[in-house]
C-alpha cells in the first residue's frame, strides 16, 4: 500500500510537471479569453535580467500563464468559488 | 522561488526529485541537493547568494578554528569575532535604514538611505549558520571539515527561506548517512500536500479579508470589523507559516531528512507561556538557547541578580532578573521579525504578558487550570497584540486600538463592505477553527491507526489536496508568503 501511495504521488507530480512543461510549447496563445487579458510572453535571458530579479519574475509569470488546461482549471476554480460563496441565507441588519 | 508556484511544483521539484533519485551514491545525491538549493535561492536573489555563501563560509572557518583551539579564552575570542562577522550583513541589510534614520532624526542630521534590498531569508540563514559555530564552541556539534556539508546544511532549499531554523546537531548524521524510504516519501508527500492546502485554501482566502480590513482601517473600519480583522489575521499568519513549515518538513522527508516540528497547535494554548512553546518553536528555542540562557548566565547578569536579591529579598530577587532577561529577549524577538518600533512593541507586549503570567503563577490566580476559558483568554489577548505587528506606524496602532475598544467614533456593527468581505469567506470560517485544533488528526489516528486503511486514505488525501490546491493556485492572484519578509 505504501508503494501505491508513492506511485499516486509520483503520477500527480508527473501530471503537474507535464502541464508546466507544456508552457514551453504553448507560446502561440497570447490572450486569455476568460480573464480578458494579454498573457505574459517568454522572457529573454540575460545576465542583467537574471541578476536584476526580472528574469525569474517574468519566467514564473510566463509558465503560470501558459500552463496546460489553464483556462479549464481557472473555470473550475471560479465554479468552486461560486459554489462555496453562493448567497448565504444569513441576513444582516443595521443596528444603528 | 516560492513553493506555491507553477515553476516550483511543475518544474523545479519534479526535476530535482528525478535527478536526486537517479543519483546512486550519497555524495552525488548531496551534490544534487546542494546545486538545486543554490539554484532555488538564486531564483530571485541571484546577487545575495554571495551573502548566504559568505555567512556560511565565516561559520565554517570559525568552526574549524574553534575546534582546533584548546585555550578557553581563545575559543571565546574566536566565537565573539564570529558572531560579530555574522551579524554585520544582517545589521546592514535589515536594520541599518531603521536605526540610522532614527539616529539622524534624533541628531537632526541628513540620512542617506541604503538602497539595497534585504536578502531573502537573511534572518533565518544567519541564525541557522551561527548556531553551527556556537554549537561547535559549546561542544554540542562536531567540527565539520568539509565546507560543502556546512553549505548544504544552511542552504537546503526546503528550509532555507522561512525555516524551520534547523540545528546542525539535528541533521549532522543525516547529511552523511540518511536513508530515503518509500514510507518517508509517502509521509513527506502528505505533509507537503497538507501544507500546500493550508497555504492555498486556508491562508490565501483569509488573507483577502485581512488585507481588505487592515488596509482600509485608517478610514471606515468598525468595531466588529477591527475585531474580525485581528482574529482573522492571526489565523492567516498561522496557516500561512505553519503551511510553509509543513511543506518544508514534508520536502525534507522526501529527501530523507527529519526536521523538527515548528508548530504544535498554538491556538489551543492555555497561556502565553504555553503559546510560545507551541508557536514557531525553532525560533523561540533559538532565542532561548542562544540568547536568553547565555544572558542569564553571564557574569554581569549574575552580579545584577545578586544586587537585586540583596535589595528586594529572595522571592523578588529571582523574579525581577528573569523578567528583565525575558523582556530583553522578547524585544529582540520583535526586532527579528522586522526593523520597526511596531515590531519591538509587539515583542515587548509578549514579554510583558509572560512576566505577568510569571507573577500570577506565584499567586493563587492561575487561569491555566480552567480549560476552555484559558484558551479563549490567551487567544484574545494575543490577537490584541497582533495590532502591533499589523499596523506599521504608531499613529495607526493608536487608531486601531481606539477602534477596537469603541473609540474614534467607530460604529459597532459591520458596514456593508465589511459584510460583503466576510460573506465571501463565510464558508471558510468553520474550516479555519476546526483545522487549528488537533482533533482532525486525532480522529484520523483513532479510526484508521497505521494500517492499510490509513495508507490508502493517505494516498487519496494527498492526491485530492494537491489537485484541488494546484487548481485553486492557478486562479488566485493573492499568493505571498508572509514570513518571506523576515
Amino acid at each position: 500500500m505504501v508503494k501505491t501511495g508513492v506511485a499516486v504521488l509520483c503520477v500527480i507530480l508527473a501530471l503537474i510537471a507535464a502541464t508546466a512543461f507544456y508552457a514551453f510549447f504553448n507560446t502561440a496563445t497570447t490572450v486569455s479569453k476568460i480573464e480578458n487579458r494579454t498573457l505574459d510572453l517568454p522572457p529573454e535571458y540575460s545576465v542583467a535580467s537574471w541578476l536584476g530579479h526580472d528574469f525569474d519574475t517574468d519566467f514564473d509569470a510566463f509558465v503560470s500563464d501558459h500552463v496546460a488546461f489553464r483556462e479549464e482549471l481557472i473555470q473550475i476554480t471560479f465554479a468552486m468559488e461560486k459554489w462555496v460563496r453562493r448567497p448565504s441565507k444569513i441576513r444582516f441588519y443595521d443596528l444603528r | 522561488m516560492v513553493f506555491s508556484s507553477v515553476s516550483f511544483m511543475g518544474i523545479f521539484l519534479p526535476l530535482t526529485l528525478i535527478v536526486y533519485y537517479l543519483s546512486k551514491n550519497r555524495t552525488w545525491r548531496n551534490a544534487v541537493l546542494l546545486i538545486a538549493s543554490l539554484l532555488f535561492y538564486s531564483w530571485g536573489e541571484a546577487i545575495y547568494i554571495v551573502a548566504m555563501v559568505g555567512v556560511t563560509l565565516i561559520d565554517y572557518v570559525f568552526g574549524l578554528l574553534i575546534g582546533k583551539s584548546e585555550k578557553p579564552a581563545a575559543r571565546r575570542g574566536l566565537l565573539v569575532v564570529c558572531v560579530i562577522l555574522n551579524l554585520i550583513p544582517l545589521l546592514t541589510f535589515k536594520y541599518y535604514n531603521f536605526f540610522a534614520s532614527q539616529l539622524a532624526q534624533l541628531l537632526n542630521v541628513p540620512f542617506h538611505r541604503l538602497a539595497a534590498a534585504m536578502p531573502l531569508g537573511i534572518s533565518f540563514f544567519t541564525f541557522q549558520s551561527l548556531s553551527y559555530a556556537i554549537d561547535v564552541y559549546r561542544g554540542n556539534a562536531t567540527t565539520q571539515k568539509n565546507y560543502a556539508y556546512v553549505l548544504l546544511y544552511v542552504s537546503m532549499f526546503p528550509q532555507l527561506i522561512a525555516g524551520p531554523i534547523v540545528r546542525y546537531s539535528d541533521v549532522e548524521l543525516e547529511l552523511t548517512a540518511r536513508k530515503e524510504t518509500l514510507e518517508n516519501f509517502a509521509q513527506g508527500g502528505l505533509r507537503f500536500a497538507v501544507g500546500f492546502a493550508k497555504k492555498i485554501i486556508l491562508a490565501n482566502y483569509t488573507g483577502q479579508l485581512v488585507d481588505f480590513i487592515i488596509s482600509r482601517q485608517a478610514t471606515t473600519i468598525t468595531v466588529s470589523g477591527a475585531w474580525i480583522g485581528i482574529v482573522m489575521s492571526g489565523l492567516q499568519i498561522y496557516f500561512d507559516f505553519s503551511g510553509y513549515s509543513d511543506m518544508a518538513i514534508g520536502l525534507g522527508l522526501m529527501f530523507g531528512f527529519h526536521f523538527k516540528e515548528n508548530f504544535n497547535y498554538p491556538y489551543i494554548a492555555r497561556s502565553v507561556t504555553d503559546f510560545w512553546r507551541r508557536w514557531h518553536i525553532s525560533m523561540s528555542s533559538w532565542f532561548r538557547d542562544y540568547m536568553m540562557y547565555p544572558l542569564v548566565r553571564s557574569k554581569l547578569f549574575i552580579r545584577f541578580s545578586r544586587f537585586i536579591r540583596n535589595r528586594a529579598g529572595s522571592s523578588l530577587g529571582n523574579l525581577i532578573p528573569s523578567s528583565v532577561a525575558m523582556l530583553f529577549t522578547f524585544a529582540m524577538v520583535g526586532l527579528w521579525h522586522g526593523a520597526g518600533w511596531n515590531f519591538m512593541l509587539w515583542g515587548l507586549f509578549n514579554g510583558v504578558l509572560l512576566v505577568i503570567e510569571k507573577f500570577l503563577k506565584k499567586t493563587r490566580f492561575n487561569l491555566e487550570r480552567i480549560p476552555v476559558i484559558s484558551v479563549l483568554v490567551t487567544f484574545i489577548v494575543l490577537r490584541i497584540g497582533r495590532v502591533f505587528a499589523e499596523c506599521t506606524t504608531l499613529g495607526q496602532i493608536g487608531h486601531y486600538f481606539s477602534v477596537l475598544f469603541g473609540g474614534s467614533g467607530a460604529n459597532f456593527a459591520l458596514n456593508v463592505q465589511e459584510l460583503s468581505a466576510v460573506n465571501d469567506i463565510f464558508w471558510l470560517i468553520p474550516l479555519l477553527f476546526i483545522a487549528m485544533t488537533p482533533y482532525p488528526a486525532m480522529l484520523c489516528r483513532r479510526f484508521l491507526g497505521k494500517g492499510k486503511a490509513y495508507q490508502g486514505l493517505r494516498a487519496a488525501w494527498t492526491a485530492v489536496l494537491i489537485c484541488v490546491s494546484y487548481t485553486l493556485m492557478l486562479g488566485q492572484s493573492y499568493n505571498a508568503f508572509l514570513y518571506f519578509r523576515f
